[in-house]
């Protein structure tokens, strides 16, 4: 501040006015004009603050859209191209299926001539959930061939021997092989107790029979009885190679 | 080597906490422009240390400009309002008290347009007694100079009070007191010579010459 200062004799002095002025200039805003004020800065602050974020609202749902129109592309296009309609069994129902598949491969080799009086079943989830199946398990303990089935109804019900079996296996081969049995006839003993020890490549018994010369000795005994000597015979030779003292 | 040992010695004369000239104090109170800027991100409190900061200065520039209590009050609130509205737009390009004691000019000058009952208080009003105090204590003697003061500011004339109260209240220099009149320079200068001249004048005639005053003693020129 560079005013000039035109001191006469008999003059105050710049500061000396100023400092009167000071002392002079006291009066202060009112205290309800201050309340006013300030309420209106602050009562202006939402209704501004809200229009500068609008664009807030229709960015998110842009975002929204662009999310579900990106998940539904890369399901439609992603491995298989579709969403999978039939719903994975459950480990418990896989164990089903494969106990089935095995009663249907018994079957095929014609072990069985039994009547066909079970009903049809239409689909994967009737021959997995119906009870009619489970009657031909539980047939073998009570059958001509008790202690057979015994052993081998233990060895089915254990998890550890039916469920590795079927990790391997494609869904539509369990669909197939679910299907068959249900529409096939119930079997007898005498195929339950061969079905438990038939092999899979068609030897005659498969290697659970074969550890042990009693049970093997059985199954030879239920490819007899099932209208099997060649292969029965087969298996006995093989058998008397194994175990030559077990007789 | 003399001059070795005074260089030597001179960082003992130094003051203990020297300030550097570009370095703000860490607990410098924020910028008038700051505290605008949070303002308009949305923190009331910004506003009200703001708004506490120059309220006073301009409740009384226009309270000298006008006379008028509820003239004033109008109008103080209508700047205010101003202020606010203008958070958006706000930019720092000068100092904010310019900013706001332009916006304060404008508003009265607005106001007097559209009422006319404000009014400037005559001599009659503020005169101290005809008869002076047989004995004047100093309290009474100061108290007698700013009735004259505030007698002398009412009469001055409206565009040398403005560049008064511009320096005194707003503190704004002559190159910021032509930027908020919309004057030159010279103008603005040759006006608050004016009205200082006249101040003291009316101060002095009014003390008898001010020989004996009281009040003077001790006190100090500036330019």
């Amino acid at each position: 501040m560079n005013e000039p200062s035109n001191k006469r004799p008999g003059d105050i002095a710049e500061a000396e006015l100023r400092d009167l002025y000071r002392e002079l200039a006291v009066e202060t805003t009112p205290p309800a004009l201050d309340a006013r004020i300030l309420a209106d800065a602050r009562a202006a602050l939402p209704a501004r603050r809200v229009p500068s974020r609008n664009w807030m609202r229709p960015l998110a749902v842009a975002a929204t859209l662009g999310l579900c129109v990106a998940l539904v592309v890369e399901i439609g296009t992603g491995p298989g191209g579709s969403v999978p309609m039939v719903p994975e069994p459950l480990p418990d129902t896989r164990e089903d299926v494969g106990n089935a598949a095995r009663e249907s491969r018994a079957q095929k080799m014609g072990e069985t001539k039994a009547a066909k009086s079970l009903p049809a079943a239409s689909s994967f989830s009737d021959a997995v959930a119906a009870p009619a199946e489970r009657p031909a398990r539980v047939d073998t303990n009570t059958a001509d061939a008790p202690a057979y089935g015994a052993r081998e109804r233990d060895a089915a019900d254990a998890p550890s021997a039916a469920i590795p079996r079927q990790a391997d296996r494609s869904e539509a081969a369990l669909l197939e092989e679910a299907v068959v049995p249900a529409t096939a006839s119930a079997p007898d003993a005498t195929s339950a107790g061969a079905r438990l020890s038939v092999d899979d490549d068609g030897r005659g018994c498969d290697e659970h029979a074969t550890r042990d010369p009693a049970r093997w000795l059985e199954c030879i005994e239920a490819l007899e009885a099932a209208g099997e000597p060649e292969r029965a015979a087969s298996e006995r030779r093989h058998r008397r190679a194994a175990f030559p003292d077990a007789d | 080597m003399p001059n070795d040992t005074a260089m030597l010695a001179r960082p003992a004369s130094l003051p203990r906490l020297a300030t550097v000239a570009y370095a703000r104090p860490m607990n410098a109170a924020p910028d008038d422009s700051v505290l605008m800027r949070r303002y308009r991100d949305g923190d009331p409190a910004a506003f009200d240390a703001l708004y506490h900061r120059h309220k006073d200065s301009l409740y009384r520039y226009l309270a000298r400009m006008s006379y008028d209590r509820d003239a004033v009050d109008d109008v103080f609130q209508e700047v205010w309002g101003k202020i606010i509205n203008a958070r958006e737009t706000y930019k720092p390009t000068a100092k904010f008290r310019t900013f706001l004691f332009r916006v304060a000019r404008n508003c009265f000058i607005d106001h007097l347009r559209r009422n006319e009952r404000h009014r400037q208080p005559s001599l009659d009003d503020v005169e101290p007694p005809a008869s002076p105090v047989p004995e004047p204590d100093e309290q009474t003697e100061r108290a007698l100079l700013r009735r004259r003061l505030d007698a002398a500011l009412a009469d001055l004339p409206e565009a040398q009070r403005d560049a008064w109260l511009l320096h005194e209240e707003a503190g704004l220099n002559v190159d910021h007191i032509a930027q908020v009149t919309g004057v030159n320079r010279e103008t603005a200068k040759s006006r608050l010579r004016y009205a200082i001249d006249k101040l003291r004048t009316a101060l002095a005639e009014n003390s008898g010459a001010g020989a004996a005053a009281p009040w003077r003693a001790g006190a100090g020129e500036s330019a």
